[in-house]
């Protein structure tokens, strides 16, 4: 894998992007990672995914895992915010950035839930944030991806 | 502005061009796209998520 650091903005919701300024700085703004998966010979368009530092892992949706054919490696129990799912385990491969400065993660393990659930694609802490420092700047709207060895020679 | 909560959408240059609570729909849509110009998105389905 041949990382290349990234700076990402925050953004609004969908919907919003196109408001004039005065009225954007009243709304949320989100850490949206640009990612795409892959599966054998199936990819997806870019998926703006939700950059979830209290996330485990990737969480995808079942439709995605049957748009990409994916397997159910085992069944597992899963939690969010108090509630309990079945969820499944999976393989899946993971790009992040966009524009040609991309980093390929190859296959990674993701889950996803027996019922599909009303949560976005979420990028958690395995793989991404074993690999990168990962820098939250709210008061920037920004989020910063430093690869770990960069990030290790600085200290 | 319209009310699109929790819907999926599909984003060329930020616009949505798109959209559908179900994003089986939008995935078999986004075929019709050159995938290097859009983006699938999701809209918060409340005004404060904790997931």
């Amino acid at each position: 894998m041949t990382k290349l650091g990234f700076t990402f903005p925050y953004r609004v919701k969908p919907g919003a992007r196109k408001l004039p300024k005065k009225i954007k700085e009243n709304l949320l703004n989100y850490p949206l990672i640009p990612i795409r998966f892959y599966y054998k010979n199936k990819r997806t368009p870019i998926i703006e995914a939700l950059l979830d530092s209290g996330a485990d892992g990737i969480y995808i949706n079942r439709a995605m895992a049957d748009f990409l054919g994916l397997p159910q490696i085992k069944k597992i129990e899963s939690g969010g915010m108090g509630g309990k799912y079945k969820c499944y385990e999976t393989k899946v491969g993971l790009i992040i950035g966009r524009a040609g400065r991309v980093v390929d993660f190859g296959i990674v393990k993701a889950i996803f839930p027996e019922n599909d659930l009303d949560v976005p694609f979420l990028i958690g802490r395995k793989p991404v944030f074993e690999e990168y420092q990962v820098i939250f700047e709210d008061y920037r709207q920004r989020f910063k991806l430093i690869p770990k060895e960069i990030a290790l020679k600085k200290k | 502005m319209e009310d699109l909560s929790g819907e999926w959408v599909i984003l060329k240059n930020d616009e949505i061009v798109e959209r559908n609570k179900d994003i089986r729909v939008i995935l078999e849509v986004s075929k019709k796209y050159d995938d290097e110009e859009i983006s699938i998105s999701k809209i918060p389905s409340a005004t404060y998520c904790f997931y």
